[in-house]
């Protein structure tokens, strides 16, 4: 579970996150959505303590976010999986494991998203989708409660995208707690439990899919969000 | 410090794969090896030498470090995002840099030297030129993963960086000239000293020099030196600031990295 009390953000005189009051529950997938430069990437970077919130506190279970332990409870997928260049998925793969110690067999992964041929080349020599599908493979890659995914599926091929939506269903058929950030509605109809929305910092609507389709009366997700997000720019 | 270890490997062989290594490596030992085959003189080549070693070590090492800090970028997020400490990631990031640029002035150095062996005519001396190398190498490595973690974004970091360069490489030679034509009519020798001691150029420049007995041509100043920098106190002193040429920058830039937002 990862809860965020009072949490603030601000670079310079741009307030990112305001006093956001926010829970991930154990065993839920949550997605977060917002118009571009909301803050669901910085929300993200403070869970990860890449980003250290000026006011608030964030917990993942039982750790402060600042500790490392924390840390090894998370799995994360970022948005950009440009890595080292010179060097193979495989060999990235390893200093993965060594890092953290719980590391999966990769190899059922690796033909999972079809990618045998390409694990002993330079990271720098393959395609901005397959480096996305190393990335993948390395959010999966080890067996911790709390998989974090920021923009998963931007880049994939649409049968690397099923592909990937079924693995995010069978971790969520695990119990595992996913939290992800998206701007493909299918993708986020098809595996989220909850929505989170942000808006100039704040968190303006938690809850299940079908009740911002009730609420806004919008037949589908993508036009319920787009309804929901004109009338609260309009107020 | 296992996790050190994982990416000290991994951006090591990082680096290892890529083709500056290897042009480093051949640079410095054609370089090397045309100088002592050309000049004809041991002594004049090995200045020359040490003009390389003083000047462009540090350049390759500030560009290096910074180039290879801002371009992996998504990287060190990833990096930071596995239960690893800041100051862990970044001394194995430090760490694998810097010993690719010492390999490569111990390989492209000797590399040079061991072509033209019949030419060379002390071995303490290379052997001095090789280890001023390093040191700078091991100081310019930290001084720019400092200024690149320090700076928000890549221009004012490189920039930034090839200031410090440029101003331990010349400028403040040229504020040390002004001093001394200033102060000429005072016994201002032994400031000279402490002022080397603040520069490590200088003092890697004052270590070949001495080492090539031509410390007359410097005047009472060569005098001075000698008569401190081969004492043990001078080699203690002079050992002890090439160290703290290079704690500093790492400490400063393991505490630099924990208050950094990335």
């Amino acid at each position: 579970m990862i809860t965020l009390s009072s949490v603030s953000k601000r670079f310079g005189k741009n307030l990112v996150l305001d006093e956001i009051d926010f829970t991930i529950g154990e065993g839920r997938v949550i997605s977060m959505l917002g118009p571009n430069g909301s803050g669901k990437s910085t929300l993200i970077k403070c869970i990860l303590n890449l980003v250290r919130p000026n006011n608030g506190e964030i917990m993942v279970d039982m750790y402060r976010s600042t500790d490392v332990e924390a840390r090894r409870l998370i799995s994360y997928m970022p948005q950009v999986a440009r890595f080292a260049e010179n060097i193979s998925a495989h060999r990235l793969f390893s200093l993965m494991g060594e890092l953290r110690g719980d590391v999966r067999d990769p190899l059922e992964l690796i033909r999972y998203f079809e990618l045998e041929a390409h694990v002993e080349k330079p990271l720098g020599e393959l395609s901005g989708g397959t480096r996305q599908k190393v990335s993948a493979v390395l959010a999966f890659l080890f067996d911790t409660p709390i998989i974090i995914l920021d923009e998963p599926t931007v880049g994939l091929d649409p049968i690397s995208r099923v592909n990937f939506k079924n693995l995010v269903l069978e971790e969520k058929a695990k119990g595992k707690t996913i939290f992800f950030t998206s701007h493909i509605m299918s993708d986020v109809e098809e595996v989220a439990d909850e929505l989170a929305f942000l808006l100039d910092g704040k968190i303006i609507f938690q809850g299940e899919p079908k009740a911002i389709m009730t609420q806004t009366d919008q037949p589908t997700l993508e036009k319920a969000m787009a309804a929901f997000l004109k009338s609260k720019l309009k107020a | 410090m296992k996790s050190v270890w994982s990416i000290f490997k991994f951006v090591f062989l990082d680096n290892l794969r890529s083709a500056w290594a290897l042009a480093y490596v051949l640079f410095l030992a054609i370089s090397t090896y045309a100088l002592i085959y050309f000049t004809g003189s041991f002594t004049r080549s090995m200045v020359s030498i040490m003009n390389i070693v003083i000047l462009i070590t540090p350049l390759v090492s500030t560009m290096m470090t910074s180039m290879y800090y801002f371009n992996k970028t998504d990287f060190i997020y990833l990096l930071l995002a596995q239960p690893v400490s800041r100051a862990h990631a970044f001394l194995g990031i430090y760490l694998g840099i810097a010993v690719t640029l010492c390999l490569s002035i111990f390989f492209g150095l000797g590399l040079g030297m061991l072509i033209a062996i019949s030419q060379v005519e002390s071995i303490a001396l290379v052997l001095t030129l090789i280890s001023s190398g390093v040191m700078l190498s091991l100081i310019f490595s930290a001084l720019a993963m400092f200024i690149s973690i320090a700076s928000k974004d890549k221009l004012k970091g490189i920039g930034f960086a090839l200031f410090v360069w440029l101003f331990m490489a010349v400028i403040y030679d040229g504020l040390m000239l002004m001093y001394f034509i200033l102060f000429s009519e005072y016994p201002i020798e032994e400031h000279a000293i402490v002022l080397s001691l603040l520069n490590p150029i200088d003092l890697s420049r004052i270590f070949i020099m001495l080492q090539l007995d031509i410390s007359a041509l410097m005047g009472y100043s060569g005098a001075v030196f000698q008569k401190f920098f081969g004492t043990g106190t001078g080699i203690l002193a002079s050992a002890g600031a090439l160290l703290l040429w290079i704690l500093i920058p790492l400490i400063g830039f393991i505490k630099k990295a924990q208050k950094k937002d990335y």
